[in-house]
C-alpha cells in the first residue's frame, strides 16, 4: 500500500471472469452460506482460481446485503480474486445507510466474456455443510446428519457470518431453550457495532440463557487464535470460512462449516443436524 | 538467476495453515517462522531442507488465509523455488512481493519425485530434473516482475527505484 502511494503504482494479475447466474428465491431458512458453500463443492477450492466470481440475475434480489458480503468474503475459498454483485436497490440502501453518499455503479459490459457460465436456482441449494479438511468438501445437511458427528463445540459469528441477522437467526434458534450438555458454544459478534446492536436487542441474555458464552468481535478461535483452541480429536461446527488441517487448533482436531441456522441448530441437539425444512 | 537443490514435494492445495500454522504468527522473526514450516503434514522437512532446496506442490498451492508469513516461512527455511501446478492467488502475489521465486509446471510436478536435483533458470522459465534427465519450458515472468524477485521483494525493489 505504502509503495503504491509513494510511486503511484502497483502490479496485478487481471483476472478472467465467471458467470453466476442466480434465479428463483432460497427455500425458507436456506442462506448465503449455504450457497457459497453450495458452489465451492460444485467447483472446487481451485474452480475459481485467480478469477473474479460474478453474481447476476434476479436471484440476486433475493440476497440480503449481509448474505452477499458472506458469499463474497468466501469467494477466496474457490480460489477467486474476487466475488462481486450486480448492484441493486438494495446495493444503494445499504451505501446510504452506511453514510456513504457519492458512489458510481458497475453493470458487466452486455458484449463481456466469461470462462464460464454457472446457473442456479436459488431454490435448489441445500442447507451445507463443509466437512474437513476442505472448503470445498460439502455435504447437504441431511446427509451430514445421517453420519451422527458428535460435536465439542459451536462457533457462531466471524467476518464470514457475525453479522447482526446471523445472530438473530441464531438467536431464535436457542430462545427458551438450552444447548446440549458438555458442548462449547461461543457467539462471536463481528464488530463492537454489531456487539452493542446484538446486546442492546437482548440477543445475548437469549443466548446466555441457552448457555452459550458471548465473546467479544476477533478472529479468535477460527484460526486457533484463542477462546476456542480445539483439543487433539475435538470437533467444531463453525459458521468462519475455513476448515484446513489444525485451522482452529490441535492438528487431529476436526472443523465443519455451516450456517448460523445449521450451526445454532446443531448446538441444541450436540450433534452436526439439519433444520427442519 | 539460476537455482539449484533436492526436490521437497507435496500434494493438491496446500494451505497456508499448514505451511506456517497460525499458533506461530506471534513472531515475525523469519528463522523462528522457518522452524515450524510444514510440521503439521511433514514434521521432518525442517530437520532435512537445505540451503537452495526446491518446494514441489499441486494444484492451488498456497490457498487458504492471506498471511505473508507463509511464502516468508519457506523462503526462511532455506528454499530456492516452488514450482507447482497452479498458485493460489494471494500466496501468488505475496511469494512475489517478498521475493521468493515461484514457477508454474504440471508436467515438471507429474514427474518429480522427493529426493530428485531440480535447477531452474528463473528469467528464462526453464526447469531441468537433473535426476530424471528431463527439461521443462515454462513461461517466464515479465521482467518487472523477475525484478521485483531478484530484488528480494516489492520494498527492497521500490527503495531501490526511489
Amino acid at each position: 500500500m505504502a509503495i503504491g502511494m509513494a510511486k503511484g503504482k502497483a502490479w496485478m494479475k487481471v483476472p478472467s471472469a465467471i458467470k453466476f447466474e442466480l434465479t428463483g428465491k432460497f427455500k425458507k431458512g436456506v442462506s448465503g452460506k449455504d450457497l457459497i458453500l453450495y458452489i465451492i463443492s460444485k467447483i472446487g477450492v481451485d474452480g475459481a482460481l485467480y478469477k473474479s466470481m460474478e453474481f447476476v440475475g434476479d436471484g440476486v434480489g433475493a440476497l440480503s446485503m449481509d448474505e452477499r458480503f458472506t458469499v463474497a468474503n468466501m469467494a477466496i475459498e474457490a480460489g477467486a480474486k474476487n466475488g462481486i454483485f450486480i448492484s441493486d436497490d438494495k446495493t444503494v440502501e445499504y451505501m446510504e445507510s452506511v453514510g456513504v453518499q457519492e458512489f458510481k455503479t458497475y453493470e458487466p459490459d452486455a458484449d463481456a466474456e466469461y470462462d464460464s457460465v454457472m446457473k442456479i436456482d436459488l431454490a435448489d441449494v441445500p442447507y451445507m455443510v463443509a466437512f474437513p479438511h476442505l472448503p470445498s468438501n460439502g455435504k447437504t445437511a441431511k446427509e451430514a446428519e445421517e453420519l451422527k458427528v458428535k460435536l465439542d463445540q459451536v462457533v457462531i459469528g466471524s467476518c464470514t457470518n457475525g453479522r447482526l441477522s446471523d445472530l438473530r437467526i441464531a438467536a431464535d434458534v436457542m430462545r427458551g431453550k438450552k444447548v446440549a450438555e458438555n458442548l462449547r458454544v461461543i457467539i462471536i459478534p463481528a464488530t463492537p457495532k454489531i456487539y452493542r446492536e446484538a446486546m442492546d436487542e437482548g440477543l445475548f441474555t437469549v443466548f446466555l440463557d441457552a448457555g452459550c458464552i458471548v465473546s467479544p468481535p476477533t478472529c479468535g478461535p477460527c484460526l486457533g487464535g484463542h477462546m476456542g483452541i480445539l483439543a487433539d480429536g475435538e470437533r467444531a461446527i463453525a459458521t468462519t470460512n475455513r476448515n484446513f488441517v489444525g485451522r482452529m487448533g490441535h492438528v487431529d482436531s476436526e472443523v465443519y462449516l455451516a450456517s448460523p441456522l445449521v450451526a445454532a441448530t446443531s448446538a441444541l441437539t450436540g450433534y452436526i443436524t439439519a433444520p427442519a425444512e | 538467476m539460476n537455482v539449484k537443490g533436492n526436490v521437497f514435494k507435496y500434494g493438491d492445495n496446500i494451505d497456508t495453515d499448514v505451511i506456517i500454522p497460525a499458533r506461530y504468527l506471534n513472531t515475525t522473526v523469519e528463522k523462528e517462522l522457518a522452524a515450524h514450516c510444514m510440521e503439521d503434514i511433514d514434521t521432518s522437512f525442517v530437520e532435512k531442507v537445505s540451503e537452495g532446496d526446491i518446494m514441489v506442490g499441486g494444484f492451488n498451492f498456497g490457498c487458504g488465509s492471506s498471511r505473508e508469513h507463509a511464502p516468508i516461512a519457506i523462503k526462511a527455511s532455506g528454499i530456492s523455488l516452488i514450482i507447482a501446478k497452479s498458485f493460489a492467488r494471494i500466496f501468488y502475489r505475496n511469494s512475489i512481493n517478498i521475493g521468493l521465486p515461484i514457477l508454474e509446471s504440471p508436467e515438471c510436478v507429474d514427474d518429480a519425485e522427493a529426493g530428485d536435483i531440480i535447477e531452474a533458470d528463473l528469467s528464462a522459465g526453464v526447469i531441468k530434473n537433473v535426476t530424471k534427465g528431463k527439461e521443462y519450458t515454462t513461461t517466464p515472468f515479465p521482467e518487472f516482475i523477475q525484478e521485483i524477485i531478484s530484488a528480494g521483494g516489492l520494498v527492497k525493489y521500490a527503495k531501490e527505484k526511489l
